[in-house]
């Protein structure tokens, strides 16, 4: 390992720890003018059989557990600054610029940010490695998975410039966010990326949004993925809505990725997704329940029921259990010509069960 | 059956005289300076949650202070007036914090240090017990 990674294990580790053993209500703070936060997520999964989005196993492992450090300033009336950085078990966590932005306000309902900047697509990609936030372990991945062969949902981050406006109708809050630029992926880059999202929001009790953008895929030639998805336009829809009662949420998404390659009339690497999730909460615990399908045209997919508990350990923290039933909808096994007892859904590795079982624990806090 | 209706006609009055003394234990207060004499409900909830960044009907950007968790103005300041629980403010202020788009009030302090703030600073906007309340600030009155 080297001297850098082990360098970063160890800044993870102290402030992990400090995380701990400081009062949450110390954490967070302000040097000067500069306020900074944090959260952390630590947590296991472990699958049944195969190797799930690769990193969850039957080996079981930690690798979800996650940090952040956000910190924010305000330069004058107008002009402010923002940047996040994170440390991820599935990146050796190493520290990384999540994102980092300039906004200025135009005026009180126009604000206009230039930088890296978080993609502004699904109701929880903005703040999905703030496990705290919602009632998962992990969102659900079909639709928020950003390493799925062929056209993704959401991304992490673009770079570019985003025009944010809103208007308000008593206490309803409807807002339209205009952005544009480039998302660098794994293996090249969305070019050309335009985007729009309109959204509702009355008091936090009912969400809404309802987004497109369109951008055209750069792939590296030494990419498996050059020759089906280089100099493609890639559009995704999505619509989404939170419903959180006092007691009741509900959280639903559906979205469509469409990849301009055409086979045979067909469009193989067009993805649809959506969700379903209902929870009650009762005191400091939640329980919730959810359904989640995701399928790609070229014929694999995956159906996912899903049950979990969420208990408030603090206003700060919280303790999660789940379990997840996942079933990859057959395919034919290469060279076989005969249907495989298992499919491979969001598999790295095909397992060799129907119905593959995910269990998971997860602490989250904010500081 | 009329037993059934009549606990819940007192169940009701007793939940709503509840909320009544919750929103009047807590005022409201400006810098004296402030030309502002009232203000809505609706403003106050906006500029506490980082919607609002000025007075209404004014041109001067506000500065809302807050008072640390546990303190009996905070409990009937966002129980009463905005109407959110610590749980779902925290939530709320994390959505806003991790994606950079706002950051929730300063912490000024109790009632007394939050008084002196107001009173010295003239963008000020704060919320104190109506007992605590001296010829310093200026109290809003609520619509």
């Amino acid at each position: 390992m080297s001297r850098m990674k082990k360098s970063n294990i160890g800044s993870v580790c102290c402030l992990a720890v400090a995380s701990m053993t400081l009062p949450v209500s110390l954490m967070a703070g302000e040097i000067g003018d500069i306020q900074w936060h944090g959260y952390l997520t630590s947590s296991l999964m472990t699958s049944s059989d195969g190797n799930y989005t690769g990193d969850v196993s039957n080996d079981g492992g930690a690798k979800d557990t996650r940090m952040g450090l956000t910190v924010s300033t305000q330069v004058d009336e107008s002009l402010g600054f923002a940047a996040q950085i994170k440390a991820k078990g599935t990146n050796d966590f190493l520290m990384e610029l999540d994102w980092a932005f300039a906004n200025y306000d135009l005026s009180e309902n126009a604000t206009l940010r230039f930088g890296k900047i978080k993609y502004p697509i699904g109701m929880y990609n903005e703040y999905i490695d703030v496990g705290y936030t919602y009632p998962w372990i992990r969102p659900p991945e079909g639709f928020y998975n950003q390493d799925a062969v062929g056209p993704n949902l959401t991304r992490v981050s673009y770079n570019g410039l985003g025009a944010n406006f809103k208007t308000f109708t008593g206490e309803t809050e409807l807002g339209f966010d205009l952005f544009g630029g480039v998302v660098d992926v794994p293996d090249g880059h969305v070019n050309k990326l335009i985007g729009a999202k309109f959204s509702i929001n009355m008091e936090d009790t009912f969400r809404f949004e309802l987004a497109a953008n369109t951008g055209v895929m750069e792939i590296e030639p030494g990419s498996p993925r050059f020759a089906m998805m280089n100099d493609e336009r890639h559009t995704t829809y999505t619509a989404g809505v939170v419903v959180d009662l006092t007691n009741f949420i509900l959280s639903s998404e559906f979205g469509v990725a469409e990849m301009g390659i055409e086979i045979n009339g067909k469009r193989p690497m067009d993805t649809t997704s959506g969700y379903v999730m209902m929870g009650y909460r009762m005191g400091e615990y939640m329980p919730h329940i959810t359904w989640e399908q995701w399928d790609v045209d070229a014929g694999w997919g995956q159906e996912v029921i899903g049950v979990g508990l969420r208990k408030e350990l603090t206003t700060n923290s919280a303790l999660k259990f789940e379990v997840r039933q996942v079933t990859p909808e057959p395919v034919q096994k290469p060279g076989s010509g005969g249907p495989m007892t298992g499919g491979v859904g969001l598999f790295t590795d095909v397992p060799t069960e129907k119905d593959v079982t995910l269990v998971g624990v997860a602490i989250e806090m904010v500081f | 059956m009329k037993t059934i209706v009549c606990r819940f006609a007192i169940l009701a009055v007793l939940w709503l005289a509840s909320a009544a003394v919750y929103a009047d234990e807590v005022v409201v207060i400006v810098n004296p300076s402030n030309a502002l004499t009232e203000i809505s409900v609706d403003d106050v909830k906006k500029i506490y949650l980082g919607k609002k960044k000025f007075f209404p009907n004014s041109d001067v950007k506000v500065i809302p202070g807050d008072q640390p968790k546990g303190s009996e103005s905070r409990k009937f300041f966002y129980g009463g007036i905005i109407g959110k629980t610590e749980s779902k403010l925290k939530s709320y202020w994390s959505r806003m914090i991790f994606t950079g788009k706002g950051t929730p009030p300063k912490v000024i302090g109790h009632d007394d240090v939050v008084r002196k703030w107001v009173a010295e600073q003239p963008r000020a906007m704060g919320y104190i017990l109506r007992s605590k309340v001296d010829n310093s600030v200026k109290v809003l009155d609520l619509k």
